[in-house]
């Protein structure tokens, strides 16, 4: 039995259900929540309030998993979850938004959980993918590339900085993702 | 954005979102579709992780290439870079050197000024000591007035006009004890 199955089923059940069939907490964080701590920096892009939302997103869980009817609902039911309890955060606290930060990927929540041997290979393979197309950028892409997306910068921040139009940045910085598209899909 | 931009590049619109890019409109409209759409909350996800990966790997080329990149020039620009920082260095020594040497030449000059000054000041000293007039000597002794006409007048009395008074002084006292 893997690590992603290990749900207990001591009694067979024709639902696929019972009393004893709980989910199992650890495995359910070991399993989703970098991806639930990813999505949240996107939608809040405020590490505190992330770590606050996947706390109480885990917290419900514990009290609520008997709810949960199979292992396949548990994934939606953790983003559902957490986005609910985000977006309610987000739309209370105005200050949210003054201090969002610049960058939310660069957030070292991201780099903080340890790697599984499988998803350190699957990195690893990501980084040498990310090289190889930031090495097919031209210069003009790059610049644009950088100051977005390691900067931070703006878009019409970028386009003061080059002294070139908006809609100029907006072209590059839209032609580079294309290049990096297997990274953003499953 | 419309559907068909969406679906032409789903991404574009998920990473708007995430850099906080998207107008508010737009971006409320995203977050109606977040409430449902659980394969749109994954690409969110997908988005920041794929990020982050970026971001660690553009780390290394700020440092050496972000000013070519900021100009739109080509990174072999730089190479040029170095090459003017030494020349500007070797010319900014010259021009201290320079400096230096007219500093000292001008020091000379300043010494051999004050020098002068020194010796025409010795001069007006002298001539003030010669304009200091051995009165006794000339009572004591007799002349007349072509004889003290024929004097040689001193150094001092030559040259000063206003000691012609006290010449006639001299005169006059000669002549009163005649």
């Amino acid at each position: 039995m893997t690590k992603s199955d290990k749900i207990d089923q001591p009694h067979s059940n024709p639902q696929g259900y019972s009393i004893e069939n709980r989910i199992d907490i650890e495995a359910a964080y070991e399993e989703h929540a970098r991806s639930l701590r990813n999505f949240l920096l996107g939608v809040l892009r405020n590490e505190s309030l992330v770590a606050d939302v996947l706390q109480g997103t885990f917290l419900k869980l514990m009290q609520q998993r008997d709810s949960i009817r199979d292992r396949a609902a548990l994934k939606s039911w953790l983003f559902q979850v957490a986005y609910n309890d985000a977006i309610v955060v987000k739309r209370k606290k105005a200050v949210v938004v003054k201090h969002q930060e610049k960058v939310a990927w660069r957030s070292d929540a991201i780099r903080a959980d340890p790697l599984s041997p499988a998803d350190r290979t699957l990195h690893e393979e990501q980084t040498r993918f990310v090289r190889e197309a930031i090495a097919s950028l031209s210069p003009q892409q790059r610049a644009v590339v950088q100051k977005r997306i390691y900067e931070g910068m703006k878009f019409r921040e970028i386009a003061d900085a080059l002294d070139v139009p908006l809609g100029t940045v907006l072209a590059r910085m839209q032609s580079s993702l294309k290049k990096l598209r297997p990274l953003f899909e499953d | 954005m419309t559907e068909i931009e969406r679906q032409n590049d789903p991404h574009w619109e998920t990473f708007q979102y995430v850099a906080g890019e998207l107008p508010l409109a737009q971006q409320q409209d995203f977050e109606t579709r977040l409430e449902s759409d659980q394969a749109l909350r994954q690409q969110v996800a997908k988005m920041v992780s794929g990020l982050a990966i970026v971001a660690d790997e553009l780390q290394p080329i700020v440092s050496l290439r972000s000013t070519a990149m900021e100009n739109d020039r080509e990174p072999q620009a730089t190479f040029w870079r170095p090459v003017r920082r030494v020349f500007l260095g070797v010319a900014a020594l010259i021009a201290i050197g320079t400096l230096a040497i007219a500093l000292t030449n001008r020091t000379e000059d300043m010494a051999t000024d004050s020098i002068a000054v020194a010796w025409a000041d010795s001069l007006e000293e002298e001539s003030f000591q010669e304009f200091d007039v051995d009165v006794d000597f000339a009572v004591d002794v007799d002349f007349d007035e072509y004889e003290l006409a024929a004097i040689e007048p001193t150094v001092g009395l030559e040259s000063d006009d206003e000691s012609d008074w006290i010449f006639d002084a001299i005169v006059a006292v000669e002549a009163m004890k005649n």
